[in-house]
């Protein structure tokens, strides 16, 4: 087997969970195991990412949404268990969703899938810590310059040099964004 | 002279905003014994963020990026450009959004006292929702643009449940989250398709890709464009309430406290047509062909959905939200009339912001008049109207101008924008679409005058109530909005001159793509 074959492989078997996992959550029938799907979801994410060559992300992922917040929603949840009922949501449109997205995701995967996208080589360059090639470059002018360094090697240094240049407005935007949320939460949830 | 970092100029009223917000949020715990003036301290870091805007506009006019990511060795040049921008075009969208929540602040004031335990979290959180809104307007990134949107999202569900002992205040708020959430996943995965494209989040790099002829020859360029801006589109439509994403309008509408409805209005609205603008008019033109489509057949869905469904509504609040969803049918009309010319050489996007500008006034003075009678009878149904003309002379003949204007009946501001729009779409190739415009602009005078003749004509069943005091805040916003309709109408030169200034600056380059 090539080495393709074994990304592709990889990709195929946490796509599916990712994917199985979010059906879960919204397919259960009580929240408390909607919650533990989520956690199989947030899983295959983080495989995603190992496949994408984004290591640290994916033990990041797996550390705060695996470990760390998929408890708070459990907590939550049983804290919170008596208020709730155990109606199951469900507004019988299943069937009609299914008839109007089923041509929508498949044009969507046929055109992603037959693309040539300017950046294709960009997914495996990481890994190798390599740069633009002349072919990418003069597949998409103006976009990139041969020799432009896609990313770098390390990610982790990658990752923490771009939020704080290129994403730092992102970055802060982030933190009030969160304290708004919380406020909210407050308000929306206190007597 | 000493160099000042750019963020300190040119992100000044961003900034002033948070500290204001901060202090808002806080102010229970570092003042003792003098509560209830959180409302005074937003008005005045509001006003405060309104003057640094117009300082800047003045002072500092043409483009100027902030957050360019320059790493410490990088050559001149090669700097990223900014995550965000100041030019013209996002002093004109900061001041009105600034302008329309003081107004709705102002108004407002009173209907929030007595309602909720929770005055500095509200402030705090209307604050933030002007953040969001001015970010938007000068988001110059896709992910700063997403998360701008995302965050008055948030902000806006939370006001809008903020009562939420109200059982009607909460289902508003879970609808509009819910439609919110699956329409902001949509925009991100169009995103991810332009990113794809791309190879970049920075919004003027994708316009320089989006230029490059020899994009057209990579090949299933067409397949993916057409669903990424589809995409993206869905996501600012959500923000906006075209349809078919409007849905949530009419019950977050009703549910939200008035005020809030208000806001709700004007605010979003404007910063979505300001990020509409932007992507798609200022730096996606040469792509027209790929969203010009979609785009139109959102104006149609909108001027006529919106009008015919307003006529049956009861609720005054409900119908103000339908109407407001036809008046957003009419903005989108002039950004698919892509190189129409109109009054004074207005072209189509001048023609937009102008509408805009009387839209958001002529709307907030409706608003304070919707608020003060809810006031005065508990209630925004149509029978809370009647018999208004004897209770309150002032609100009545106020609510019957905005109305007026809001049909586009000369000599009101309403009019001079509604020609202005129906000329570009004339001029721009989009005939049909001026043509639905019109008639169901005609039918738009229906509903505007079943709650007239409420006013003027309703007797009243329960003997004669006595008369609406009206406060001071109401009678200010009200005048002042008056004056707005009133002055615009009259006398548009400068208004127009500023809306095509504005134009210019973000869409110099639209006459050679226009026309096609």
């Amino acid at each position: 087997m090539s080495q393709q074959t074994v990304v592709q492989l990889v990709f195929g078997v946490m796509a599916a969970l990712s994917l199985g996992g979010a059906m879960g959550v919204v397919m259960a029938r009580t929240v408390f195991v909607s919650a533990l799907w989520l956690i199989l979801s947030f899983v295959g994410v983080a495989g995603l990412y190992i496949t994408l060559g984004a290591g640290f992300l994916a033990v990041i992922q797996v550390l705060v949404y695996v470990g760390a917040i998929s408890v708070l929603i459990l907590f939550a949840i049983m804290l919170t268990e008596d208020v709730m009922g155990d109606e199951h949501p469900n507004n019988g449109q299943v069937g009609l969703a299914i008839i109007l997205l089923t041509p929508l995701i498949f044009l969507l995967g046929k055109w992603g899938f037959t693309a040539n996208w300017p950046v294709k080589a960009a997914a495996i360059l990481p890994r190798s810590g390599l740069s633009v090639d002349a072919a990418t470059a003069a597949a998409l002018p103006g976009a990139l310059k041969t020799g432009d360094a896609f990313l770098v090697p390390d990610s982790v240094a990658y990752l923490g040099r771009v939020l704080m240049t290129e994403h730092f407005l992102a970055f802060e935007v982030v933190s009030v964004v969160l304290l708004v949320a919380l406020v909210g939460a407050i308000v929306i949830a206190r007597d | 002279m000493p160099h000042i970092p750019s963020i300190l100029t040119h992100f000044s009223p961003e900034l002033i905003l948070v500290v204001g917000m901060l202090l808002v949020l806080t102010y229970d715990l570092w003042v003792r014994g003098r509560e209830g003036l959180q409302a005074n301290l937003a008005i005045i870091t509001t006003v405060l963020a309104l003057v640094a805007t117009l300082v800047l506009w003045v002072t500092m006019p043409g483009s100027h990026p902030v957050f360019e990511a320059c790493g410490p060795g990088a050559k001149a040049g090669t700097c990223r450009p900014g995550a965000f921008i100041s030019d013209d075009f996002t002093h004109f969208f900061r001041v009105l959004g600034l302008l329309g929540t003081l107004l709705v602040l102002i108004s407002g004031q009173t209907y929030m006292r007595g309602r909720t335990a929770f005055k500095g979290e509200f402030y705090a959180l209307v604050l933030s929702a002007v953040l969001a809104m001015n970010l938007m307007a000068g988001a110059n990134d896709l992910i700063v643009i997403a998360l701008a949107i995302e965050f008055l999202s948030i902000t806006s569900y939370i006001l809008t449940a903020f009562l939420r002992h109200d059982g009607l205040s909460i289902e508003g708020g879970l609808k509009y989250f819910l439609y919110g959430s699956i329409t902001s996943a949509a925009m991100l995965f169009g995103m991810s398709y332009l990113l794809g494209i791309g190879g970049s989040t920075s919004v003027p790099a994708l316009a320089a890709i989006a230029r490059n002829p020899e994009l057209a020859q990579v090949q299933g360029y067409a397949n993916i464009m057409l669903p990424a801006l589809a995409l993206v589109l869905a996501g600012i439509a959500f923000k906006i309430a075209l349809v078919p994403f409007h849905q949530w309008s009419p019950d977050a509408y009703q549910a939200a406290p008035t005020p809030v409805t208000a806001f709700l209005s004007v605010g979003p609205k404007a910063a979505g047509f300001a990020v509409l603008i932007r992507l798609f008019v200022g730096s996606f033109s040469s792509l027209s062909a790929s969203w010009l489509g979609t785009m139109g057949l959102l104006c149609l869905l909108s001027m006529v959905v919106g009008n015919v469904a307003a006529l049956t509504q009861g609720n005054v609040k409900r119908m103000m939200a339908y109407s407001s969803i036809a008046q957003a049918g009419y903005m989108l009309l002039g950004v698919v009339s892509l190189g129409g010319k109109t009054l004074m050489g207005l072209d189509s996007v001048g023609a937009v912001l102008f509408f805009i500008l009387t839209y958001v006034f002529t709307n907030l003075g409706a608003f304070a008049v919707i608020i003060a009678v809810e006031q005065a009878t508990g209630s925004a149904e149509l029978g809370a109207y009647r018999g208004l003309m004897r209770r309150s002379p002032l609100l009545a003949v106020s609510l019957v101008v905005f109305f007026l204007s809001l049909v586009g009946v000369p000599p009101l501001a309403g009019f001079v924008a509604k020609f202005a729009v129906f000329g570009a779409a004339v001029t721009g190739g989009q005939v049909p679409l001026a043509v639905v415009g019109v008639l169901t602009g005609v039918v738009s005078v229906v509903y505007y005058f079943g709650v007239v003749r409420e006013m003027f004509f309703g007797a009243s069943e329960e003997g004669q109530p006595g008369p609406i005091r009206v406060g001071m805040g109401t009678t200010f916003v009200v005048l002042v909005a008056l004056l707005m309709t009133l002055v615009v109408g009259l006398w548009p030169e400068p208004f127009i001159t500023l809306a095509n200034n504005v134009a210019h600056s973000i869409a110099p380059a639209l006459q050679a793509a226009g026309g096609h």
